[in-house]
């Protein structure tokens, strides 16, 4: 503790030193709090303390070659559906850094990706409660420009404090055209890289021998020309046992194939992933969304809608196989069909099926773990899949609307281990219309219907909302389960909220009731319990 | 007492920023990102000599960064006319959409230069909390404004921004 408040006080004092001269800081703050009242109907339990609260500040410093930052965080006590493990006040997260001689050099805490992630990644997304930084040494080296030698070695934050083991990676990143003079100009653009991972955690169980060191290797190319593109990377990991695999000894493999055409007015993706047993914490003994050393992309399309996001995918731990295409076209300006702005149009599908395994005959351990060999084929063990199409005009200066359908088949007994429970199968359909009724003043109207034989059923949502640029926004929301077979539960979720915005500050505050359900951000999703109240949130930055 | 502790070092690492704020020039921190091909790219290459540059960060699943985007899509060419202003679209997309944001640029019909901020380590260096952010950077690389969120006209004001700039 001691130790801290005095890194505190001479970060500090430092900055009042260098203050005199010039450099920069950057900061923001972060305030979420929520006051609830209990509601048995829609399961939102009741709270003893009433009021929760997370918070958090950060602090950046940078002058020519130096730069630090930390920030300070407060859950007093955590919102409802964050972890709990997240508690009280703290400065986890302080780095300071210089850069010379083609060398970057991070002390403290740090966030890194290699290539896409497969191999390593620490992330952050504060509301969704998911923060993996690594605390330790970084070192980045450009030998010339156009090639990126990274090493790193750090033990990785669990909550309030850090997991038990080390991690310890290195990677490259070489663009051919930028180091190679003759390939400059060239219209073929060529980048390769490669990753190596390792992750060290003391074997003290009693009943399995396991692997203290448990390294990964990945590979991967981008090779682009002429607007087509396409970007792989292979990932390979050495024997895992851990407690997401049932500690099996199974090596882990994946590979993402991410290939796309665009030309001014068109646009086409094909994505493919085959993941299995690629879960990669730096803790065995750790799930949920703590611990991930890498990260395995979701290869569906990410909705923007409350209904087309009641059931959202999250990618399978244990292995799964993926395919996403999406093509979208600009019907043009000042054409019969498009219209005075154009019209966009936008097809997505996406697919993602079980492992095809073969489980090897009494090769079963003490917890059930099957040791099992896995083909190139998928299953015919559908987990999740969606097909949607989307439309959006811009009639006049005043008026544009959007329409979007889709079909989305969900397996919740996979997705959210349920037991015996039907695939989810549900219809929606989004419209969205906005209205400049002055320069300023905006009315946006967005009605959904989802309807569904399966789990809660029928919903429909609307929502009413008034801008004011540059400040003010009032909305009003009813999310109503119509179709809900219990007719106790036909609830409509009223919310009522206004936000006020000057420059980086925005404050916006709610009242009303929000149903249960899984949020994603950025490629991580959490479980949000359902709760009824007033909730305040305040960002700001400068 | 423990958490009195680390309210006291907080409060005096956020009292001594205080006294120095209003004393530093807002500069714009060097952070490498990567073009569409691939290929490094410094934040400080961003800077125009003389123009003005709009900086906006945005990411294939967030609506109203898209929103803004097309807002100032439809005027982008008058506005460079008139204020000389390059707009560049800083996507925070990770691996899991960032193949996306190629087709999404074209097929929104956008003319702007694109940059990819993967793991978001530009946005966290500049205090961004969440998509849209964007700023303005004067002639000599110097933030001058910015603003977090979108609403229907809030392109106006960067508009008056930018011109108060070119004069």
């Amino acid at each position: 503790m001691l130790r801290k408040i005095l890194f505190a006080a001479g970060f500090s004092s430092f900055l009042l030193g260098v203050s005199q001269d010039e450099g920069t800081f950057h900061g923001s703050v972060q305030w979420d709090a929520q006051q609830y009242t209990e509601d048995s109907l829609i399961g939102a339990p009741f709270v003893e303390e009433n009021i929760l609260s997370n918070f958090r500040a950060d602090l950046l410093y940078s002058k020519k070659n130096f730069y630090g930052g930390l920030r300070f965080e407060s859950y007093q006590n955590i919102m409802q559906g964050f972890d709990p493990r997240f508690q009280g006040n703290k400065i986890m997260y302080r780095y300071a850094g210089f850069k010379q001689d083609g060398f970057d050099i991070t002390i403290g805490s740090f966030y890194e990706q290699f290539g896409n992630g497969m191999s390593l990644r620490s992330y952050y997304a504060p509301t969704l409660g998911y923060d993996t930084f690594l605390d330790g040494l970084r070192i980045k080296f450009t030998p010339k420009e156009g090639i990126t030698i990274k090493t790193l070695i750090g033990k990785q934050r669990f909550f309030m404090t850090y997991s038990a083991g080390i991690v310890r990676g290195a990677d490259v990143d070489w663009s051919l055209n930028q180091t190679i003079k003759s390939l400059n100009s060239s219209k073929h653009k060529l980048i390769f890289g490669g990753s190596a991972v390792s992750r060290y955690q003391n074997d003290d169980d009693p009943s399995f021998t396991l692997p203290q060191n448990v390294n990964a290797y990945s590979v991967r190319g981008k090779y682009s020309i002429n607007g087509f593109s396409v970007n792989s990377e292979y990932t390979w990991k050495c024997q895992d046992p851990h407690v997401i695999n049932q500690f099996i000894y199974k090596h882990g493999q994946s590979l993402v194939v991410n290939m796309n055409y665009s030309t001014k007015g068109f646009g086409a993706y094909l994505g493919l992933k085959r993941a299995d047993n690629m879960s990669y914490r730096s803790d065995r003994n750790v799930t949920g969304n703590a611990g991930m050393i890498n990260y395995q992309p979701v290869m569906t399309k990410q909705h923007l809608y409350s209904l087309t996001n009641l059931y959202p995918y999250a990618t399978n731990a244990n292995g799964e196989y993926a395919i996403n295409g999406e093509v979208g076209y600009k019907i043009p300006k000042k054409s019969k069909l498009g219209g005075k702005y154009g019209t966009n149009i936008n097809a997505n599908v996406s697919y993602v099926y079980g492992l095809d395994k073969t489980f090897l005959e009494g090769q079963v351990n003490s917890l059930g773990g099957k040791e099992y060999t896995a083909s190139w084929t998928p299953s015919d063990s559908l987990y999740f899949s969606d097909i949607n199409f989307e439309i959006k005009r811009k009639f006049n200066k005043k008026f544009k609307a959007m329409f979007l359908y889709a079909k989305q088949h969900y397996n919740i007994n996979v997705v959210q281990g349920k037991v015996d429970h039907e695939m989810v199968v549900q219809d929606i359909f989004v419209f969205e219309t906005t209205y400049k009724i002055t320069s300023k003043n905006a009315l946006i109207l967005q009605l959904q219907n989802l309807t569904s034989e399966q789990e809660e059923g029928d919903w429909a949502f609307g929502m009413l909302e008034f801008t004011m640029a540059p400040n003010w926004f009032f909305a009003v929301v009813d999310q109503w389960n119509y179709g809900n077979s219990s007719e106790d539960h036909r609830v409509h979720y009223y919310l009522g909220s206004f936000g006020y915005s000057k420059g980086t500050s925005r404050l916006q505050i709610s009242y009303g009731k929000q149903r249960a359900g899984i949020t994603c951000v950025g490629g991580v999703c959490r479980f949000v319990p359902a709760s009824n109240g007033l909730s305040l949130s305040l960002t700001s930055s400068f | 007492m423990k958490t009195l502790k680390i309210l006291l070092s907080a409060a005096l690492v956020f009292g001594s920023l205080a006294f120095s704020i209003d004393e530093v020039k807002k500069a714009l921190p060097s952070v490498n990102m990567k073009t569409l091909d691939g290929e490094v790219f410094n934040s400080s290459n961003m800077k125009k000599d003389g123009k003005p540059v709009f900086v906006s960060f945005w990411a294939t699943w967030c609506t109203n960064c898209i929103k803004e985007l097309n807002a100032i899509s439809d005027y982008y060419e008058d506005w460079q006319d008139e204020t000389g202003v390059t707009v560049y679209a800083i996507s925070i997309d990770d691996s899991r959409n960032v193949d996306k944001v190629g087709p999404r640029v074209n097929k929104e019909g956008w003319d702007y230069e694109i940059l990819l901020d993967e793991n978001s380590d530009f946005f966290r260096s500049l205090g961004g909390t969440m998509p849209p952010y964007s700023f303005i950077l004067d002639g000599e690389g110097n933030i001058v404004w910015e603003h977090t969120g979108y609403h229907e006209g809030d392109e106006d004001i960067v508009k008056s921004v930018l011109d108060k700039l070119a004069k």
